[in-house]
């Protein structure tokens, strides 16, 4: 499908789980506490109490590395595919803006 | 940026979405004195969604929901999960429309290939036993997912522990139920199939008092490539302790009953 001149690609789970993973590393360089969090929350799992007993950190600091790390990943992810003039939205589909 | 100031700007992120909406900005104003700072939490925050990444990357096996359809068959509710998939409430939507049947969607997390023979060994093991205490396979088949599915005579009845609770049955009126089972168990045996499984969640009592033999998952049709089904016995001795036979684990040959 074209529009205005450009090819849309179908945006599949997979690849959104792809960048974020790329974007998750990027995350660890400058604030290794909030992707490990995100490892064992989002990837692993676990609930806020298994990530807190499991890092030494208490509820309230996971939950606000939790929050802190999804907004982050999410305004990346935006921001990455907007530089190409498409977004994905939260189900990984592309808009175009 | 010092660990310690991240956290604070973290902390006043976090306290700032516990507020209205209404408030945040003045919060994070009052709270943070640096430009950037304070930047930063404010973008974060347009971009905060509660729910995205909150549910993990990759969940249990998917349920399938009400209406999702199987062949003629569309799934009304779940009824349990088993070693072998779950089973659901379904109903055929053709001619033959209302009529309830349990439909067991084959579970494919573990080896693909080896769960789809094993269900079709369950599918022999059932089409050989006629018996009105033994769960009737009715049908089985394959969605266009590629997922194998099994459909069985729905019985709506109570395991046969529950059962003798709840109708606080006495010694006599429990043995009489047992025997029923004792016959079904028998007639398999007769076909040289047995259950290896056989415990009261597997044994449904219907209103009426008639006990039904379900979920033949992991019995094997006996006399047919023989050698190979003793070796598997022993690999799926998958039971609970307590409650099947010793024997059924270790011996060479089914008991004759």
């Amino acid at each position: 499908m074209a529009t205005a001149g450009l090819t849309f690609l179908p945006v599949t789970l997979p690849m959104k789980l792809a960048a974020i993973s790329e974007l998750l590393g990027r995350l660890e360089d400058t604030d290794a506490r909030a992707a490990q969090v995100v490892r064992l929350r989002f990837y692993m799992g676990m609930t806020e109490q298994e990530t807190a007993a499991t890092l030494g950190l208490t509820r309230t600091i996971v939950q606000q590395e939790w929050r802190w790390a999804r907004a982050w990943l999410r305004a990346e992810l935006h921001g990455a595919w907007r530089r190409n003039a498409v977004v994905l939205n939260d189900s990984g589909a592309a808009e175009y803006r | 940026m010092t660990p310690e100031r991240r956290n604070t700007v973290k902390a006043v992120f976090s306290r700032a979405l516990d507020l209205p909406e209404s408030e945040r900005a003045a919060f994070v104003s009052r709270s943070l004195d640096n430009t950037a700072d304070r930047a930063e939490v404010e973008t974060l925050l347009q971009w905060y969604s509660a729910d995205y990444l909150a549910s993990p990357a990759l969940t249990e096996e998917p349920l399938e929901s009400a209406g999702t359809r199987f062949g003629p068959y569309v799934i009304v509710r779940e009824l349990g999960h088993g070693g072998m998939g779950t089973v659901y409430l379904a109903s055929r939507e053709d001619e033959l429309a209302g009529r309830q049947v349990a439909l067991k969607v084959i579970s494919t997390c573990g080896d693909e290939h080896e769960m789809k023979e094993r269900f079709t060994s369950e599918k022999l093991a059932l089409i050989k036993l006629e018996h009105p205490n033994i769960v009737s396979i009715l049908d089985a088949g394959t969605a266009p997912s590629g997922q194998v599915y099994l459909v069985m005579e729905y019985v709506d009845g109570v395991p046969l522990d529950s059962f003798y609770r709840e109708r606080q049955l006495d010694i006599p009126a429990r043995l009489k139920l047992l025997l029923k089972v004792c016959e079904a168990v028998a007639y398999a045996h007769r076909n040289l199939v047995i259950h290896r499984d056989l415990k009261p969640s597997n044994i449904l009592v219907t209103r009426e008092g008639n006990p039904k033999l379900v979920d033949f998952g992991i019995s094997k049709v006996l006399g047919r490539d023989t050698e190979e089904t003793l070796a598997s016995t022993n690999r799926w001795c998958v039971t609970l302790p307590g409650i099947v036979a010793a024997r059924s684990c270790t011996s060479r040959r089914p008991t004759r009953s």
